[in-house]
């Protein structure tokens, strides 16, 4: 990814869709959007994670198939996107999430390779994610 | 007046939070982050931009009695949109290639014309052609 402009902190940097089946969605947003994939997988674990991208940009997302590995025990969720912000120090963010009204439903946790991510429902009740991105974004 | 640049089809452009507490997430993201955030001036229905750094990134829509029956019910959600070069022709292509249309194509004026649509597995975008900036 060397080359390309890193998110600001603060604003919305990476889309991830949850997908039921990597398989047919991949093959769907390139028909549909001229997507291109990369090899993500260093993030998970090796299991399968598509970081979309245009032409040679930088990745704008990542697409991976929702399963009990990835998702955790429980009920698994629908398909769905989700939106990262970008932010310098995710652990005082998300406590300032709550504190601000916000319910944590995934404290701070590493991701290999990439950096440290929460996921948040906002007081509105809607889901959004943040993360900070190892080397500290800018 | 913040800028805008319609981008290239395919490039994931723009999030907006639809939600029945839309004054209470406002409060919150300009307290968490800094977001500054404006009513819309390319309409005049009640509509906030997000802007960040002078560049419109994002908005929030209010969900409300004018949504019909139903609207308390609706989740409160963040929807991803997709610019296209051409809304009808892209939603002939999501249909061709095993997506569904939840919203057919309709126009929003000042804005572009846009349509809600959901993926083979069920996954809900909605794709935006930008209309030309009238200035």
């Amino acid at each position: 990814m060397d080359g390309h402009e890193m998110p600001k902190n603060g604003s919305f940097g990476w889309t991830e869709i949850a997908s039921g089946s990597l398989e047919k969605c991949k093959s769907f947003y390139s028909n549909v959007f001229g997507w291109t994939y990369g090899d993500g997988s260093a993030a998970t674990g090796g299991m399968e994670y598509a970081e979309y991208r245009l032409g040679d940009g930088y990745p704008m997302g990542g697409m991976y198939e929702i399963s009990p590995e990835l998702c955790g025990e429980g009920e698994l969720p629908p398909p769905h996107f989700l939106n990262y912000i970008i932010v310098d120090d995710v652990h005082s963010l998300t406590g300032k999430a709550f504190d601000l009204g916000a319910t944590v439903v995934r404290p701070p946790m590493a991701v290999p390779n990439v950096g440290t991510m929460s996921m948040i429902k906002d007081p509105a009740g809607a889901m959004i994610a943040f993360i900070t991105l190892d080397g500290g974004g800018n | 007046m913040a800028e805008f640049t319609p981008p290239p089809h395919g490039t994931v452009c723009w999030r907006e939070l639809t939600a029945q507490r839309v004054d209470a997430a406002k409060s919150f993201y300009a307290e968490l982050l800094g977001w500054s955030l404006e009513q819309s001036k390319m309409t005049t229905m009640p509509y906030t931009e997000i802007h960040i750094d002078g560049q419109a990134v994002g908005g929030m829509m209010k969900i409300d009695e004018q949504w019909g029956e139903g609207w308390e019910n609706i989740p409160a959600h963040w929807m991803t949109y997709i610019a296209v070069d051409n809304c009808d022709e892209a939603v002939s292509k999501i249909k061709d290639s095993g997506g569904n249309v939840c919203v057919p194509p309709f126009d929003a004026p000042g804005v572009g014309r846009m349509a809600v649509a959901g993926d083979p597995s069920g996954a809900t975008f909605s794709v935006i052609q930008f209309a030309a900036p009238t200035v």
